[in-house]
């Protein structure tokens, strides 16, 4: 193999970034941020706007060609009494182990969502400014609501101020003020969690995994 | 199941918009909202301001025909893009002459970024280096890199036009980045 076809050592590190997995050095970290500086720069490049009455072309074309709506594949003919059967069993199996616990509905263990504050950014996206608000169910000794930005601890719910703490809830209302990766997670034990470590996200969470602790995430909100 | 973010939260509305609402109203939302991005992705590809609006009128055409076919309402912008993506490289494959165009606008950025690295770029600087080094990049890692950060498709997308398997496709991308970063390093931009 000569050095052109070989692969840049980067290119692993670019390929695991994309693959979501865990940062397994220092090294692959810094390298990391680079790389995810990058793709912010791509996804930020200017947009090439078309010819001024760009919109009104568009929809007048639509007005003068449009063919009739193709709609999803016709469904095929259902054979309905088995599925009427199955559909009654199943219905009836369900009310027999649901109605004994109808009356501890429980909230979700983590719910995250963004306030928006102003615009949405160019992709529709949140932006700048925007308020991330996580909430987890407090339901043993030892649960901690955490938000990270691009793997860095930014906030720990108990123990910042700007915590809340309602019957068995607790949530935190926090301003994107930047952009990055915005994610929250919700670690819960029997024992002491250990506490975050300098090395981020992936780090914090396969401790507190090796400790015997369940780890709730969402996907990370991403802000341009 | 998470909550939407707020781009699919958008997307969701346009998309029951487009299915149950007034279609007029709905076809020009459509066209606001992502008229400008879905031309941009074809106009990095067909480097042609008049096809990029073609394609773009084209695409939210076959969009509005075949919205019920859209899988995922949250993901609509995507499968705009994606369409707009699909429709350039039909055209470019039907010209042809893509391919050799493309080498030697290569070959030139390449040559360019032999010249000194330049302190102090400013912002538009650095845009128009990414820009040159996205173009020196050959076709194929250009459109996946494109595809993937500039138009946001997951791999799974990109792939369904290309016939092509996703990891070949993300294997492309990470060959790609370290491209990129070295020529833009070589032309003075800090990353």
């Amino acid at each position: 193999m000569t050095d052109r076809d070989r692969p840049h050592p980067d290119a692993e590190v670019v390929e695991r970034l994309e693959r979501d997995l865990p940062v397994q050095s220092k090294g692959e970290e810094e390298t990391r941020a680079v790389y995810q500086r990058l793709i912010g720069r791509i996804g930020d490049l200017d947009l090439v706007e078309p010819a001024p009455g760009w919109e009104d072309r568009a929809v007048e074309r639509w007005r003068r060609e449009a063919k009739p709506r193709r709609t999803a594949k016709p469904p095929r003919r259902v054979p309905w009494r088995p599925i009427a059967a199955v559909v009654a069993v199943a219905t009836v199996a369900s009310l027999v182990l649901l109605i004994p616990r109808c009356g501890d509905r429980e909230l979700p263990a983590l719910q995250v969502a963004v306030e928006r504050t102003g615009p949405p950014n160019r992709q529709g996206g949140p932006a700048i400014g925007d308020m991330l608000r996580a909430h987890v169910r407090v339901d043993g000794p030892h649960v901690e609501l955490r938000v990270y930005r691009d793997q860095v601890l930014v906030a720990r719910c108990p123990g910042d101020d700007r915590c809340r703490r309602d019957g068995a809830s607790l949530s935190i209302g926090l301003v994107m003020d930047g952009p990055g990766k915005y994610e929250a997670i919700r670690l819960s034990s029997h024992e002491p969690l250990p506490p975050p470590q300098a090395r981020g996200l992936d780090v914090d969470v396969l401790t507190a995994r090796e400790r015997g602790a369940r780890v709730a995430s969402e996907p990370p909100i991403t802000v341009r | 199941m998470a909550a939407p973010t707020d781009g699919e939260a958008v997307d969701l509305e346009i998309y029951e918009a487009l299915r149950r609402g007034d279609q007029d109203a709905a076809f020009q939302r459509m066209v606001r909202q992502y008229g400008k991005v879905v031309h941009t992705v074809s106009y990095r590809l067909l480097k042609d301001r008049a096809r990029a609006e073609d394609v773009m009128q084209e695409t939210f055409m076959k969009a509005h025909e075949t919205i019920d076919t859209l899988h995922d309402p949250k993901r609509l912008g995507a499968w705009l893009n994606s369409i707009a993506r699909n429709k350039s490289i039909d055209i470019l494959r039907a010209e042809k002459r893509a391919d050799a165009h493309r080498t030697a606008v290569a070959r030139e950025a390449v040559s360019d970024a032999a010249a000194p690295a330049l302190e102090a770029l400013t912002s538009h600087e650095e845009r128009r280096a990414l820009e040159d080094c996205l173009d020196a990049l050959t076709p194929e890692k250009r459109d996946a890199v494109l595809g993937r950060f500039f138009a946001h498709l997951e791999y799974g997308e990109l792939a369904a036009a290309t016939g092509e398997k996703a990891d070949t496709l993300r294997i492309r991308v990470g060959r790609a980045m370290p491209e990129l970063r070295e020529c833009l390093e070589r032309k003075g931009v800090k990353l």
